[in-house]
């Protein structure tokens, strides 16, 4: 009988017949019955009560009501009552409010919060579709317009009254934060709703509705793969009357939204509608007082637990309202999570995520999500023995006395010695103070009692905000400042230094565990939290990341050095000065070919370096960056493409691939130019005419930017751009977790050669000569008959000529 | 080689144009179209010219300050003379349910306050725009007799009495010399005490808007707008229409001269705006700070025993209710209004209205607006079945002689309305639709004040099956039909 009463559901269901036999017995007025202009009317036809046994019960009519009577909540008999038109045992078994959380009959759902008029006779009954405040009985806190909010005085306490906002934080309400009566940080400028669907007047019931409709839908759509719905079993409205199903199906945004309508602005749609929940983006930020730490191992001087909430200060003096304690809200926890398989339709699924969202037949086990989270840490005594938690009654005997804490407890506990019990005394994190509560706890009883504690995961679907507040933007996921799988306190403190259980629940989470950090907190590890996926400014392949940074810096190192000792022979060795002549080298659409290729490359190496470090440095921002990038990218192919058929047509690409005789010999000269010659201030070693632009160097270099690189850049960039819409690049080759990191490494060799090559411009016949060759057109070029000393020399074979170099080297 | 060097700046150009323009073509645009700026419309500056080396010598009539003004301003007057401000009655109009068209206003309308102006001339127009309008044969063709300091005085020190000529103490040299653009206190020291006391009349227009805070009036408390920003003046032609005097909306004011026609981000509230008006939505209440009366029972006027409240009571008014932060009524308006004109029968068993709003849910040009209903108890006479308008301020009226029959009688004389000799009192409504006391944003009215529980609208009463949420606006069903 015990377990009964303990139930707050039962309680209510208690007091709602109490006050249902008391309005019968006392309210003799009028029905409400379309009495109001505008007003909705009620439509369910009269009812008689029954007794279990099928006879009518009598009603006390006014006057003659008996106060003191105990309720007798057997006396009327819903089930039969009801019973007289719908065939309440099928709804009992159909229903996804089931035992032992919830023993209730009709009344609690279905009533006006207990209103009830009419004669002794007959009874009208004001049954209407569930109200939120139906639902808010046992869910949670739900309100109207008007009254400012406010925390009910037994939050704390009442572990089962109010799940929703308990669990997450949810307050599932139309009002303005800034009209509440809560002590919200900047209150003033919240001026937006709790929840937008609460805002826009959707009830409970909206989402979380039964399957009645007149059109079956088929809730496995695997099976049959030709058919959405079967039309045979639709239901009359007499059937659905009689036997309406009770299982109410998952709510699910996309059975109002389209999310593909909307989201213009979201780069990889269908990726972003893959991979993450809605309500990653569209919860963003929770204001009520959600749990963090519920510390059942002790008591406060009102009967509660030690609890400590979300985003809210925590206080030294317990019985602070929780309405009044200062509350920045919190932003809920990415957590990749798959959905548990779905369970026999005649059940819910019971599993204490204390949403109430309950699953119908489904597929086996949904894909990996991510969603948002709360996580909740509880500590508690229970009994090593019977596998039993302590109550909290018996927690109280052993904590109070009189109202008041025991004096041995208080003893022990008042660290301090000023006879009170101040805020972080109360917590068991001594010997002494466990052993005491210890001795007592056994002697009332409970055998071998031990502290534990369970951390369960609680998914964040209420309090979607609306616009302009409604998301999270970019920086959650993407960039320095990502949340996925960052390092999550659970506890900020921890009774008798006890590492709970992790529930998982469905939640993803491997390669973390909990842990106690440096300070004493509890925490959830860091680890990869975005299952897989590849993460644009926050996936990165270190090795690769550093290889490419590592090459980058050489070659700048390189370039200083090459620099500086060039400048300082400079004057020492005077530049050789040959004489000179202009000549048109570059045509005008090969400078343009030139720049346009050079302003992309640029422009996509700056984007490119924002997408891969978002937040880290900020310039377009991720969203214009990517837009950038990709504009660009396109620049660059058409770019390359006419060029290319510009170097055919012409004949021009015999500059890049025209190989003489002499060609390795030229490379080696050209080496030791640039490494020996060029500080003695020797010629170029191989004349720039018009018919040859390129020093051997260069056409190997570019044949291997332009051929090799270049493509390869392209390519996976191509393939980076199209994961969305081309299925084959995200099964194979890895994936983008594999294709990205190798496009990202190829960006690195790209900007090194930029570098190099800006550097080796400066070798020309004069510092800027070159560069503004490649702008005007015109460079200045020695006079052949200068390089005839060099002639000789190509006429050597390989090893004379090596050997040639050498004795010259030794004699400088 | 001359031509050639510098064709690097076309290639330059040429670059530009190859990159600027597929970004100008692709990059995203902004998320949320472009919309009219109110600003736009706004005044930038307001000029003042300091009048004070003009005037030197002190003025003996204030009709010599008017002739004063006109050597400089020479159009004033003329130009005044055209507008209902000066002959309190517009151009002639058609008013619904009468066949011949009517010059209407002031001068000759009843209303359910003070009832009307004639015979009570000398008290009334201390609010005329005039200067000696104390009987009804005015020359309103007399330049002189124009009175331009009552809205152009900077110096807070001008007052008007009776005939509206201005009080002795006011000094008119100092009050010349210190004028300028009308301010707040210039339009309200008429506007903010009309029904003869404070905040009694329009529930939306009173003092509480010469300073007000953000929460009172978000234009003119958080912008600083005057009225002439809304009341946007050209040639002494003031913009702006008002119900109780007048039938229609020519040249009136809309919320869309400066702001967007669908101006919210939100789809859904724009959904709504073919149906329910601007003010509705952002005027949650009126009377906000100072209470206005909205209930007036002339026929418990005249008990010497009674004790006197501004308020509750007073003998040669009668018993009032005043409210404060009161939710308006709602009620279709296309803009339009039936006027009681003198003469018209009444059914004193019924209520009778001084200026019902037209429109219904079939009309398309309706909407829903927001009004102060101001209901009273007023005289008619018993026999013909019409209202009366008693003689009151004036001479040998009510208020001296608390005689009704004596009073209704003189009225009778002056209006030229028989009076039969029986009289008793009929209620009266009288329509002001609320366009004052904007709130800011924040406080407009959501989704639950109409669509909840404890709603604001009576959907039966405004002619839908229920609540529109549930059943479907007015174009889903049908219902308009032109």
């Amino acid at each position: 009988m015990r377990n009964l009463f303990k139930l707050k559901p039962f309680i209510t269901l208690n007091m709602a017949i109490v006050a249902f036999m008391f309005v019968l017995s006392t309210a003799f007025f009028p029905g409400l019955l379309g009495a109001a202009p505008g007003k909705e009317k009620m439509e369910h036809p009269k009812v008689t009560l029954l007794d279990k046994d099928g006879k009518p019960v009598p009603i006390i009519p006014p006057g003659k009501a008996k106060p003191q009577a105990p309720p007798s909540p057997a006396n009327v008999d819903f089930d039969v009552t009801c019973g007289q038109c719908h065939d309440t045992h099928y709804i009992k078994a159909h229903n996804s409010h089931t035992k032992p959380y919830f023993n209730e009959n009709c009344t609690v759902c279905h009533f006006k919060e207990g209103n009830a008029t009419g004669d002794p006779s007959e009874v009208h009954l004001q049954i209407q579709m569930p109200s939120n405040r139906n639902c808010a009985a046992c869910h949670g806190l739900v309100q109207l317009c008007t009254d400012p909010l406010i925390i009910p005085d037994d939050y704390p306490r009442q572990l089962y009254n109010y799940l929703l906002t308990q669990n997450t934080g949810a307050i599932y309400s139309p009002q303005d934060l800034s009209q509440s009566a809560l002590n919200l940080k900047n209150k003033e400028e919240l001026h937006f709703p709790w929840d937008a669907h609460a805002m826009r007047q959707m009830t409970c019931v909206n989402c979380h509705s039964a399957g009645n409709d007149v059109f079956f839908d088929e809730n496995n759509p695997a099976a049959l793969t030709h058919l959405t719905r079967d039309p045979r079993k639709s239901k009359s409205p007499g059937e659905i009357l009689k036997r309406p199903d009770h299982m109410l199906k998952k709510a699910s945004c996309t059975s109002c939204h389209d999310p593909f309508k909307v989201h213009a602005f979201l780069p990889y749609k269908k990726r972003h509608l893959d991979v993450l929940s809605c309500q990653s983006c569209h919860v963003p930020r929770l204001y009520g007082p959600a749990f963090q730490t519920v510390d059942d191992t002790v008591v406060t001087v009102s009967g509660n637990p030690r609890v400590e909430y979300r985003g809210v200060d925590p206080v030294t003096n317990f019985e602070t309202a929780v309405s009044a304690q200062y509350t920045e809200g919190y932003e809920p926890y990415l957590l990749p999570h798959r959905p548990a398989p779905s369970q026999n339709r005649q059940q819910g699924t019971g599993t204490g995520t204390g949403t109430g969202t309950v699953t119908d037949l489904g597929p086996a086990a949904g894909p990996v999500k991510i969603s948002p989270f709360n996580l909740v840490t509880h500590f508690y005594w229970k009994s090593k023995k019977t596998e039993k938690r302590v109550k909290r009654d018996t927690l109280l005997q052993v904590y109070l006395d009189n109202g008041q804490y025991a004096a041995d407890i208080l003893k022990v506990f008042d660290k301090n010695k000023n006879k009170v019990m101040d805020g972080e005394e109360l917590l068991l994190d001594s010997e002494e103070k466990i052993n005491a509560v210890k001795s007592k706890l056994q002697v009332l009883g409970i055998e071998e009692p031990v502290i534990a504690g369970t951390v369960r995961p609680y998914s964040a679907n209420h309090n979607v905000l609306d616009t302009p507040h409604m998301t999270r933007g970019c920086s959650p996921c993407h960039g320095a400042g990502s949340q996925l799988g960052r390092e999550i306190v659970l506890s900020r403190f921890i009774p008798a230094g006890i590492i709970p259980e992790l529930s998982t629940n469905g939640l993803v989470l491997t390669g973390r565990d909990i842990a106690v950090d440096g300070s004493g907190r509890l925490v959830l590890t860091k680890g990869d939290s975005a299952s897989g996926r590849y993460v644009f400014g926050h996936s990165r392949v270190r090795l690769l990341d550093l290889l490419g940074l590592w090459i980058f810096i050489v070659v700048i190192l390189g370039i200083l050095v090459h620099g500086v000792l060039r400048y300082v022979f400079s004057l020492k060795h005077p530049l050789h000065k040959p004489e000179t002549e202009q000549i048109y080298m570059y045509g005008f659409y090969e400078r343009l070919w030139h720049w346009t290729m050079a302003v992309a490359v640029l422009i996509l190496a700056l984007t490119g370096l924002e997408i891969h470090y978002t937040g880290g440095f900020t310039f377009f921002g991720l969203s214009l960056a990517v837009s950038l990038h990709n504009i660009l990218a396109v620049i660059l192919v058409l770019n390359a493409a006419l060029s290319l058929f510009y170097h055919l047509a012409s004949g021009e690409i015999r500059q890049y691939f025209g190989f003489n005789r002499v060609f390795m010999k030229e490379v080696v000269l050209q080496v030791y130019y640039y490494l020996y010659g060029i500080f003695r201030g020797h010629p170029h070693p191989v004349e720039k005419s018009v018919e040859r632009k390129l020093n051997p160097l260069q056409q190997l270099a570019y044949i291997f930017l332009l051929n090799i690189l270049m493509p390869f850049q392209v390519i996976t960039g191509m393939m980076i751009w199209g994961a969305e819409r081309w299925e084959f690049v995200s099964r194979s080759l890895g994936g983008l977790s594999l294709i990205a990191p190798i496009h990202n490494f190829g960006s690195w060799l790209f900007l090194a050669f930029v570098a190099l090559h800006i550097y080796l411009t400066t070798t020309g016949h004069t510092v800027f000569s070159s560069i503004r060759a490649m702008i005007t057109g015109f460079d200045e070029v020695p006079r052949s008959e200068a390089l005839k000393s060099h002639r000789y020399m190509m006429d050597m074979n390989m090893i004379d000529l090596v050997g040639t170099i050498i004795r010259k080297a030794k004699e400088k | 080689m001359g031509k050639h060097k510098y064709r690097w700046v076309l290639g330059f150009v040429l670059l530009a144009v190859l990159i600027g323009v597929p970004l100008a073509l692709f990059l995203p645009g902004p998320l949320v179209k472009a919309m009219k700026d109110p600003w736009a419309s706004a005044a930038k500056n307001r000029t003042h010219l300091d009048h004070s080396a003009y005037f030197t010598k002190p003025f003996k009539t204030p009709g010599d300050v008017t002739s004063a003004c006109l050597e400089c301003h020479p159009n004033a007057a003329k130009d005044v003379m055209k507008t209902a401000h000066w002959n309190w009655e517009g151009d002639a109009v058609k008013v619904p349910g009468h066949a011949v068209p009517v010059k209407i206003g002031k001068k000759n309308l009843v209303n359910n306050y003070c009832i009307g102006i004639r015979g009570n001339w000398s008290e009334c127009t201390a609010c005329h725009i005039g200067y000696g309008w104390g009987d009804a044969d005015f020359d309103f063709l007399k330049e002189e007799n124009v009175d331009c300091l009552v809205c152009h005085d900077w110096t807070g020190t001008y007052a008007k009495g009776e005939k509206g000529l201005p009080k002795k103490e006011v000094d008119l040299k100092h009050v010349a010399q210190k004028v300028g653009y009308p301010r707040r206190d210039n339009c309200g020291t008429c506007h903010n005490s009309g029904g003869g006391g404070l905040a009694v009349k329009h529930g939306d227009l009173d003092h509480t808007l010469v300073n007000p805070t953000s929460y009172i009036d978000v234009h003119m408390g958080k912008f600083k707008f005057l009225c002439i920003d809304c009341h946007k003046t050209k040639n002494h032609n003031i913009k702006g229409k008002a119900y109780s005097v007048s039938v229609n909306h020519e040249n009136g004011i809309d919320c869309t001269d400066c702001h967007d026609a669908s101006p919210h981000i939100d789809q859904r509230i724009n959904a709504h705006l073919d149906s329910v008006a601007c003010q509705t939505c952002h005027i949650p209440t009126y009377a906000k700070k100072a209470p206005t009366k909205i209930f007036w029972d002339w026929s418990k006027a005249g008990d010497p025993d009674r004790k006197e409240d501004v308020f509750t009571y007073q003998k040669n008014r009668g018993e009032f209710i005043y409210q404060q932060d009161v939710i308006p009524e709602y009620t279709w308006f296309n803009l339009n209004a039936h006027r009681y004109l003198l003469g018209d029968k009444i059914d004193p068993e019924q209520v009778s209205f001084i200026n019902k709003p037209m429109g219904d849910i079939t009309d398309n040009s309706a909407k829903i607006w927001p009004f102060k209903i101001h209901r009273s108890k007023q005289p008619y006479d018993a026999i013909n079945l019409y209202l009366l308008q008693p003689v009151t301020s004036g001479e040998g009226g009510y208020w001296s002689t608390f005689d009704w029959d004596a009073s209704l009688r003189l009225g009778s004389e002056v209006t030229g309305i028989p009076f039969s000799g029986q009289y008793d009192f009929a209620l009266t409504y009288m329509y002001w639709p609320l366009s004052h006391m904007v709130s800011p944003k924040s406080e407009a009215l959501k989704c639950c004040h109409c669509h909840g529980e404890n709603s604001r609208m009576d959907w039966q009463t405004l002619g839908y099956e229920g609540d529109p949420k549930k059943t479907g606006s007015r174009f889903q069903n049908g219902l308009n039909r032109n």
